[in-house]
């Protein structure tokens, strides 16, 4: 990995990156395709399970998109290592909250009939 | 006067501080997204009380987390133009006058929630405070470019705040309320980090622009709007909201794509940081009230 020093810190190399603009453009179709799906309604609430479902797959679609792209871009990213901080604590901190939106998903999909 | 009864008297300007040590300006996001929460919850409009409870409550618990946030960081606010005239580094105020101010907040916050909404809320308050004091503040924020991200958890509790007030419990819809701030805070803080990269820089604070550069954080500014973008969207598949909400996520997720793809993009990169900031505050200010209205009608 390619280091930049700098005066106060150290600028490590960036790391390879996703197509940037075909994922906003898919996440920005994505998005309005659930706005057309989810025409069911009543009190509120959307009661249609089709239309729930729809959005939910979309939800996962962006969550799965963005959640690899992101770890495939900071895999490996760190602060050089202080007190409190190792290899698998940073890890730990970019993989858990990945593991909790597919926590999120699979929860959701359980609330619908 | 005699001159004892001058040095008991309070200073000019301290309670001025003393509402500053608070964060105000911060903290009114935070009750928002309270005080929609728990619309949300009742699934119509709580009682006028218990939100006026869950609003002091809100502003002594996130006020005494902020005060006990800049006992900490007063090393680091020295050193930030941003932050070296707050009360404490500026001397205005002692250091242990602050702390004891702000624990002060506190135990009035439990108090004020356990007796006036549910001892629930009153129990995540406390974890609200303790996460952003301990796991943000204390650890995170000095010793990884996760900081925010993990960190931000603490500022993602005041939907659950909210939430539990009502209902006395947490419950999947609580937690995706929860899920959104938690997923919002990283494209918002690292737009502002990519404005404040210098002041970190100096303060040694490790944010990602500083340890991986301009570039590498507003790419990921993107891939982290996306992510949240799709979590935004689960209250609906979960059945917690409906279709004004719906349909004003796709709006205001549609915005601010827009904006991290113009900043990813490296236009105006400055400009569109600041965009990008800026728009993330309305956005979840705007994305609440939705839900709220959603759940009211």
């Amino acid at each position: 990995m390619q280091a930049v020093t700098g005066p106060e810190v150290t600028i490590l190399a960036h790391v390879p990156r996703p197509s940037v603009p075909s994922l906003a453009a898919a996440g920005l179709t994505a998005l309005l395709i659930t706005a057309g799906s989810a025409n069911a309604s009543t009190g509120g609430v959307v009661s249609s399970s089709g239309a729930r479902w729809t959005v939910l797959v979309i939800a996962a679609v962006l969550i799965a998109t963005g959640g690899l792209a992101i770890v495939k871009s900071m895999w490996g990213m760190r602060a050089p290592l202080k007190r409190g901080a190792t290899e698998t604590t940073e890890t730990l901190w970019l993989l858990l909250p990945l593991a909790f939106a597919v926590a999120l998903v699979v929860f959701a999909a359980q609330g619908i009939s | 006067m005699t001159t004892s009864a001058a040095e008991g008297a309070p200073r000019p300007g301290l309670v001025r501080d003393l509402i500053t040590l608070t964060k105000p300006r911060i903290i009114s996001l935070l009750l928002v997204t309270t005080v929609c929460a728990m619309f949300a919850a009742e699934r119509g409009v709580p009682s006028g009380w218990l939100i006026l409870w869950a609003v002091i409550g809100g502003y002594l618990s996130a006020g005494g987390a902020n005060t006990i946030n800049q006992f900490v960081d007063r090393d680091i606010d020295a050193v930030m133009g941003r932050t070296e005239r707050r009360p404490i580094v500026a001397g205005r105020i002692t250091a242990g006058r602050a702390l004891a101010f702000g624990l002060t907040l506190v135990a009035a916050s439990v108090l004020v929630f356990g007796f006036g909404t549910t001892w629930a809320a009153a129990g995540l308050s406390l974890l609200g405070v303790v996460l952003y004091v301990f796991l943000y503040t204390l650890w995170l924020k000095r010793t990884t470019i996760h900081n925010i991200v993990i960190g931000g958890a603490a500022g993602a509790v005041p939907p659950l705040v909210g939430w539990a007030a009502i209902t006395g419990d947490v419950s999947l819809g609580a937690v995706l309320l929860f899920a959104i701030v938690f997923f919002w805070t990283p494209p918002h803080f690292w737009a502002l980090a990519l404005m404040l990269k210098r002041d970190y820089s100096e303060a040694g604070v490790p944010m990602l622009p500083v340890v991986y550069g301009e570039r590498a954080t507003r790419l990921q500014v993107l891939l982290w709007t996306v992510l949240m973008a799709g979590v935004t969207l689960l209250p609906v598949a979960a059945g917690t909201a409906g279709i004004i909400y719906l349909i004003s996520a796709v709006v205001l997720n549609a915005v601010f794509l827009y904006s991290a793809w113009r900043l990813e993009r490296g236009d105006t990169q400055r400009a569109w940081a600041a965009v990008t900031f800026h728009f993330s505050l309305l956005y979840l200010a705007l994305l609440f009230v939705a839900l709220a209205v959603d759940a009211a009608v």
